[in-house]
């Protein structure tokens, strides 16, 4: 019997495979296609102290391989987090995890005190790595001391295991990493998207209402799988690896260079069974090669 | 909603770039209202990433159809697919039209033909009386109008270059008086139901229309394809994509 569970810091998944925040909503969107709780977790998505209403349209561009997006964090704030969608989530079993963004270190620990004790959530997710808001998000994700402070108050103010988003719009994403370490996380999740910009040739404007905005899919994997690997040998914590998986064989790739977990966001887009596709490629592999633990795949690459 | 992957039953390229594709779809056939998309998937590799959504242009028995015009990579792709070959598609999806009980105004530009004619078809079944108003850019560019003009009860058509029907906009040619007497609906470009918009405000009625957006995941996930509309950001894909010309800010 192949061993798919994961430890990440105090939270334990059933299997590696989870569905990144943004890309599966607030966990109900996809609920008439399969059950959450196929997966290892999902992320939903980022929640602000108030409601956003996001960024002007256009918010999205296809780009080669992948996408541009510039949603701009539009949610329905804490309150909408914990009367409509949280409850609409009762009864559904699966390991939800928030994502919580705010503009300052004392938001992002009223969004986490308020979390304490809402139902059905197994985690949180500290984004300090949106490339689309004016305030916060990224701005704190590339700064090392800002990200340990901000991920010490969330640490401090909830029981919940934490997870720290990282951007990869940074000099060294290691640096950044150490800082989410130091600061009490259970694990740290990357990369996020990656900034981006594309133009409209004849109207001779940017194709984006943002004009620039996070780039991810299949394009990205090379850059995500890098960093995964430089950041899994740079800190202790588990690593959940994200940036372009698309298929099992990608997962695997992940796994290899470090990661723990992986998390899907875009290829939901393109098949929203691609989560179970990929959760049943990496159990075949793991079998066909006789490896009886998803955790020693990450050992392979330690002595390089 | 349902993804299935299913057959393709029939292709047929109707006017030059414009193709229809029957897909074998029982369970979606069966649950599709005219206003509602289906969500296809281009390519099996990575690229193009994102699927793409149309309007269903008719569901009967075991048959789904859509209406596609080739304009870019993922149209193309889909325009090369054959009868027999498998097709991935997720629907039927979104606010569909509401079917008013009373005589029906069908206002299309170009490709938006599509869920109004499927609109029409559901109309002539409840006896409902259409009058339809089919405007694009040339007589190469009304894909349908033949296929309507077989089931509206009247069709006016206009073109920019005057190859059929009368010479100019649709919204030139529409009844001086929309009144509360009618229904209206619409499907079409921008510049299009921005006129129409000035119009049925200029006379205090709405009409309902359809839009269109580039979408990513079609199921209300991701927050891609907003519309403004006067209560905020509304997502196309499960807000709409039908939604009242009141509502929207075009």
């Amino acid at each position: 019997m192949t061993d798919l569970s994961v430890k990440l810091g105090r939270l334990t998944l059933k299997n590696p495979v989870t569905v990144a925040s943004g890309a599966y909503g607030y966990g109900a969107e996809y609920l008439t296609l399969y059950a959450p709780s196929l997966l290892g977790a999902v992320f939903l998505k980022g929640i602000t102290p108030k409601p956003r209403a996001g960024n002007q349209p256009p918010r999205i561009v296809e780009t080669p391989a992948g996408m541009l997006n510039a949603i701009g964090l539009q949610n329905v704030g804490i309150e909408g987090l914990l009367k409509d969608k949280l409850p609409a989530l009762q009864g559904i079993e699966g390991c939800f995890i928030a994502n919580i963004a705010g503009e300052s270190i004392d938001e992002f620990v009223q969004i986490a005190e308020a979390l304490e004790n809402a139902p059905n959530l197994s985690g949180i997710e500290v984004n300090v790595s949106c490339p689309n808001v004016r305030k916060g998000g990224m701005a704190f994700g590339v700064s090392a001391k800002a990200t340990e402070a901000i991920t010490r108050a969330v640490r401090k103010s909830t029981s919940l295991p934490i997870i720290v988003k990282l951007t990869p719009n940074v000099t060294d994403i290691r640096e950044i990493a150490r800082a989410a370490e130091a600061g009490g996380a259970d694990a740290v999740s990357l990369i996020n998207t990656l900034l981006g910009m594309a133009i409209d040739i004849e109207k001779r404007r940017p194709l984006l209402g943002n004009i620039t905005g996070g780039l991810s899919g299949p394009a990205i994997r090379p850059v995500a799988v890098n960093m995964v690997w430089s950041v899994s040998r740079a800190i202790k914590i588990p690593v959940i690896g994200m940036g372009g998986v698309r298929t099992w064989e990608d997962a695997i790739e992940f796994f290899l260079a470090g990661a723990s977990a992986i998390s899907i966001g875009t290829a939901v887009f393109q098949d929203p069974l691609s989560p179970l596709k990929i959760l049943d490629g990496i159990q075949k592999y793991l079998e066909k090669n006789s490896i009886d633990s998803i955790k020693h795949l990450s050992e392979y690459l330690k002595k390089d | 909603m349902n993804l299935v992957t299913t057959e393709i039953l029939k292709t047929n390229e109707v006017k030059p770039g414009y193709f229809l594709h029957d897909y074998n779809a029982p369970l979606m056939a069966k649950t599709s209202e005219p206003g509602q998309f289906i969500h296809v998937r281009v390519a099996a590799g990575p690229h193009p990433i994102l699927r793409r959504p149309f309007s269903i242009c008719s569901a009967k028995e075991d048959r789904l159809q859509i209406l596609f015009r080739v304009v870019g990579e993922g149209t193309h792709l889909l325009s090369k697919v054959m009868p027999g070959e498998k097709i991935d598609i997720m629907g039927p999806i979104g606010t569909p039209f509401k079917i008013e009980h009373k005589p029906a105004v069908l206002i299309a530009g170009g490709i938006g033909c599509a869920p109004l004619y499927f609109l029409a078809l559901r109309m002539k079944e409840a006896n409902i009386p259409v009058r339809f108003y089919y405007g694009a850019r040339s007589v190469s560019d009304l894909p349908l109008h033949e296929e309507i003009n077989a089931i509206a009860g009247e069709l006016n058509i206009t073109t920019e270059d005057g190859s059929l029907g009368k010479k100019g906009l649709i919204t030139d040619v529409l009844p001086d008086r929309l009144t509360q007497d009618f229904a209206v609906y619409a499907c079409g470009p921008e510049t299009m139901l921005h006129a129409l918009k000035k119009i049925l405000d200029a006379q205090g009625i709405s009409a309902q229309f359809s839009l269109e957006n580039r979408m990513a995941c079609g199921v209300g996930a991701c927050m891609g394809c907003v519309t403004r509309t006067i209560s905020g950001f509304k997502r196309v894909c499960v807000d709409g994509p039908v939604f009242s010309s009141d509502d929207v800010v075009i």
